[in-house]
């Protein structure tokens, strides 16, 4: 176990640097170009651009965050051809074991990487504050509460963002792990993710479908959208919630559902689907040599994410039905992905009967949602008039 | 010693392994069958790479998913994975992370094959890859070796090295099963024969043994015999067949008395018991279990 570690370390390090310089890389730029000013007078909203230094910070967990969800591919390579499938399946480990290690290895290396990144750029914006900054002769104890406050911001911030990227990584190689060969990994993990932002769009569509039109492609954009299973869900989340929330007056209003409220969800939505693939990835049995190099639509586990794609394109699409062109378009679009997705799986451009099932779920939950829609509409209340108004990250106050 | 009870293992339609009960115990046993008869099937869920639908396999006791049990054994599958541009240090670095090595002995055994030990491993040839990993192979510190296609595209003045190394490790107490079609060449090493056909197991035993019930006619005749005349007499031909003006058949059972009656009234000129060879043997066998599972 010991000669298998250091292996997959020796392996995974060059990867893990990379990916850690160019973090680190990142935050310098936000630590030597982001203004410091606590001095009231000059600078009333001094709280701004502490939160911009935050909000800038969280940029260097983009090169972890797409490390953490490309990982899989290096770990998950033994599953996706035959030979190499061979070699790790039959290793004189119990069954599982490797895939655990190596995911527990990659884990570590991603954690370890981002740790040293996030704690230099932060300390080195110490040493550039305590040495740099010309206010710092008028300290008062008002400003000395704020740098307290923001410095002490960093810490869960850091454990937030770990969480974060943790939850990209275990996320991505479930997903990915499902697929047959890095083409339909990516191609499983890239479906899965839209099929979740269709389904909570079109759930969240339901909620509001007796509102205008606006509201519901505002709706789109926001919940549906921040419900994703990626980095931009979490972070954003951290940025224009959490940040600011330990300062006060910058907090987002959270009386705003559609706002804070669809952050708040996403960051949840996230951290609970993080830990809920890694679990499925630690506990799942590995599964069996067979499947490596075989045609992806043999493998039924690779069609859970094209059903379920299926199934929300269905729901999405009922709370359109015939309303609009989009409706004509949507439609358009969804068969055409579907029938690339089956051509991809199954390696061929013919479609045989059984690959006419996810078309038959499409069309299926298309008349059932559409139905319950047209019947939950019509037993609603008559809704209030409801304006419009941008919120203040929409004006793009906040960033 | 490997125990398997009731092995079964379907992929979709097709039955690969079906019901399959076997003892491997120490040796070498030649594994043999036609194409797509199992073999590197029942190989691959031993070293549980494929998971059986049905049956249990042990590994001296321990089940074949436990880390017991698959640290007893070292599969070399038919087309093994070397890393891209890999030197010999570097396959032996990632197979030593999974496997307790021997590095003197592969290097040892690299110069006895005469392969380089600075070259792309991609570079070799067919028959010096499989050199090369079957050095690998016999370095792995395991009490069973599965071997697949052990002589695959190996040179027959190499293939005799082969043969002696295999030897040498089976008499240092390692069990080895060797899959091969090249029945002269495992002839030679194995003490036993598993042979097994359409998923199914056929027979396990030396080629003496199996040539008990195997007999081999050759006759010269005035009248033509045709192969159907001694199958509806009850004659179980294996194999017919003409060597010029001769007749030679192989059959399972003596044939005695009827044999001789259908034979005779084809005006005999010879008609003698010949020898069977080994490879004979094993073909008569490997024909039989086809047209059984058929």
């Amino acid at each position: 176990m010991k000669k298998l570690i250091i292996y997959n370390i020796k392996r995974l390090l060059p990867f893990a640097l990379a990916a850690s310089l160019i973090s680190v890389t990142i935050g310098l730029f936000s630590v030597l170009f982001t203004p410091i000013s606590y001095f009231p007078s000059d600078n009333p909203n001094y709280n701004l651009y502490l939160n911009n230094f935050q909000s800038l910070i969280l940029e260097l967990v983009i090169p972890m965050a797409v490390f953490a969800i490309l990982m899989p591919l290096l770990l998950f390579g033994y599953r996706f051809n035959r030979r190499k499938s061979d070699l790790f399946l039959s290793a004189p480990f119990s069954d599982s074991v490797y895939r655990r290690t190596v995911l527990t290895i990659g884990c570590a290396l991603i954690v370890i990487g981002f740790t040293i990144s996030y704690w230099s750029c932060v300390g080195i914006y110490g040493l550039r504050f305590a040495f740099f900054v010309p206010e710092r002769s008028f300290y008062s104890d008002t400003i000395s509460q704020l740098m307290t406050a923001d410095f002490s911001c960093y810490i869960p911030v850091y454990f937030l963002a770990v969480l974060g990227i943790v939850s990209d990584y275990f996320i991505a190689a479930f997903l990915m792990g499902l697929g047959q060969d890095i083409v339909t990994a990516i191609f499983t993990y890239a479906i899965s993710l839209l099929g979740i932002v269709v389904f909570f769009t079109a759930v969240s569509s339901f909620f509001y479908a007796s509102y205008d039109p606006q509201m519901k492609i505002r709706f789109f954009l926001t919940l549906g959208a921040s419900m994703r299973f990626d980095f931009v869900s979490w972070t954003s989340f951290v940025r224009s919630w959490f940040a600011p929330l330990f300062k006060g007056e910058a907090a987002l209003p959270l009386m705003d559902i559609e706002g804070a409220g669809s952050n708040y969800l996403a960051f949840f939505f996230h951290y609970g689907a993080g830990v809920a693939c890694g679990l499925l990835c630690y506990l799942i049995k590995e599964r069996s040599g067979e499947w490596a190099g075989a045609t992806p639509m043999r493998n039924y586990y690779v069609r859970i994410p094209f059903y379920g794609l299926a199934a929300a394109g269905g729901i999405a699409m009922s709370t359109l039905f015939l309303s609009n062109y989009i409706f004509w378009l949507s439609l358009a679009l969804s068969l055409t992905l579907t029938y690339l997705a089956i051509a991809l799986y199954s390696r061929s451009f013919k479609l045989k009967l059984p690959d006419l099932l996810p078309f038959m779920i499409f069309g299926g939950t298309l008349i059932v949602f559409f139905i319950i829609n047209k019947i939950g509409v019509a037993m609603l209340p008559p809704p209030e008039p409801v304006s419009y108004e941008p919120m203040p990250y929409e004006s793009g106050l906040m960033f | 010693m490997i125990e398997i009870k009731d092995l079964s293992k379907s992929f979709g339609e097709v039955h690969a392994v079906s019901s399959l009960s076997l003892t491997i115990s120490s040796g070498i046993a030649g594994l043999i069958g036609e194409n797509g008869a199992g073999k590197s099937t029942l190989l691959r869920l031993i070293a549980n790479i494929y998971k059986q639908d049905e049956g249990t396999i042990t590994i001296d006791g321990f089940d074949s998913a436990s880390q017991q049990g698959k640290s007893k054994l070292f599969l070399l599958p038919d087309d093994p994975y070397v890393p891209k541009g890999a030197q010999a240090k570097h396959v032996y670095d990632l197979y030593n992370s999974l496997y307790d090595i021997d590095k003197e002995k592969f290097y040892r055994l690299l110069d006895r094959f005469e392969l380089p030990k600075d070259r792309n491993v991609y570079t070799f040839s067919k028959g010096m890859r499989r050199q090369f990993i079957l050095s690998l192979a016999m370095s792995v510190n395991v009490p069973y070796l599965l071997l697949d296609e052990a002589f695959d595209g190996i040179d027959p003045l190499t293939v005799g090295l082969v043969k002696e190394l295999l030897i040498q490790e089976a008499s240092e107490g390692k069990s080895i099963v060797v899959a091969s079609h090249n029945i002269s060449s495992l002839n030679a090493i194995a003490d036993r024969f598993i042979m097994i056909s359409k998923g199914k197991l056929g027979e396990v035993g030396s080629t003496s043994d199996m040539a008990k019930t195997i007999f081999k006619y050759q006759m010269a005749l005035k009248k033509p015999l045709e192969e159907q005349e001694l199958l509806d007499a009850g004659i179980k031909v294996i194999l017919y067949r003409h060597v010029g003006s001769i007749i030679q058949i192989v059959c399972d059972g003596e044939g005695g008395e009827t044999l001789e009656k259908v034979v005779n009234a084809h005006e005999p000129i010879i008609f003698e018991p010949v020898p069977v060879s080994d490879e004979e043997v094993i073909e008569a066998k490997m024909r039989m279990y086809r047209g059984r599972a058929k």
